[in-house]
């Protein structure tokens, strides 16, 4: 299960940041449809849940905002990915920030 | 319980699991052994997973509609030519090519995923020093030292447990 998720987010992190604006420039703009077409497919369970809880509106409205922080967790973690494997900071250690 | 899906590795994970969940709660009940309670939330994700496949087919032909009317002449009743330019067409193309592709690559990488993983499990050497209360046979399994490799080795490493471990080492 670790293996199937850090995949998936390391692949789809480059995805969002890299390959899809590069097709959507260069062989055609319906790409960026690349951005929300598993939105069903994540919506269907959510809603599902969110009627169970009575909390159907904030689901539909947070499934929008769902879109927009899955592209900063994209940055986020390939920085993490990049301290860890190349520059060799590991993200065992938690340093205070302040 | 399985996560969200999503398009990719993921969805395609969630949806193997849940037909294996179904697979498997068959075979015990075969056996004698299932559970009735566990198929109320078979039969939940199973809903979850048939919606899914249902909405993503429809995207699936709604897009399939899209691409043709762009690949389509501009006034089909006319004789008058495509107004497609032939570099549209083929960049239309290209994405008819990709799509199948990307249908069948996240399968393809879940199988090379998890062959991976086996392919690990049967070749990496785990971390020799045991959990608390684990002793390092249990803990290496197939790759536990002979009793003259251990007779060779530091046996503090071998009998001592993680903390053990490494508070040693925080001394160092």
């Amino acid at each position: 299960v670790l293996a199937v998720g850090l995949w998936d987010a390391i692949v789809a992190s480059l995805a969002y940041l890299i390959v899809l604006p590069l097709m959507a420039i260069f062989i055609h703009p319906l790409f960026l449809l690349g951005y929300v077409i598993d939105l069903p497919a994540v919506a269907i369970p959510v809603i599902a849940k969110g009627i169970e809880r009575g909390e159907l509106g904030r689901v539909l409205l947070s499934l929008p905002c769902f879109l927009a922080i899955r592209l900063v967790n994209s940055v986020f973690l390939l920085r993490a990915v990049w301290s860890e494997l190349v520059l060799g900071k590991s993200l065992l250690v938690f340093e205070k920030g302040h | 319980l399985i996560g969200v899906p999503g398009t990719g590795l993921g969805g395609v994970f969630y949806a193997l699991l849940v037909v294996w969940m179904a697979v498997r709660e068959v075979g015990l009940a075969a056996r004698g052994a299932g559970d009735p309670k566990r198929w109320p939330k078979i039969a939940w994700l199973a809903a979850l997973l048939a919606a899914i496949i249902l909405v993503l087919a429809t995207e699936g032909w709604l897009l399939r509609l899209v691409l043709d009317a762009l690949s389509a002449p501009a006034d089909p009743i006319s004789a008058a030519p495509p107004d497609t330019s032939a570099e549209k067409n083929s960049q239309i193309a290209v994405m008819g090519a990709i799509a199948p592709a990307l249908a069948i690559a996240p399968f393809v990488v879940l199988a090379a995923i998890v062959a991976a993983i086996h392919v690990a499990r049967l070749t990496v050497r785990p971390n020799p020093i045991p959990l608390p209360g684990e002793t390092t046979e249990a803990r290496l399994g197939a790759f536990a030292p002979s009793s003259q490799e251990a007779s060779n080795s530091d046996p503090v490493r071998l009998t001592e447990t993680r903390p053990a471990q490494l508070v040693r080492d925080r001394a160092a």
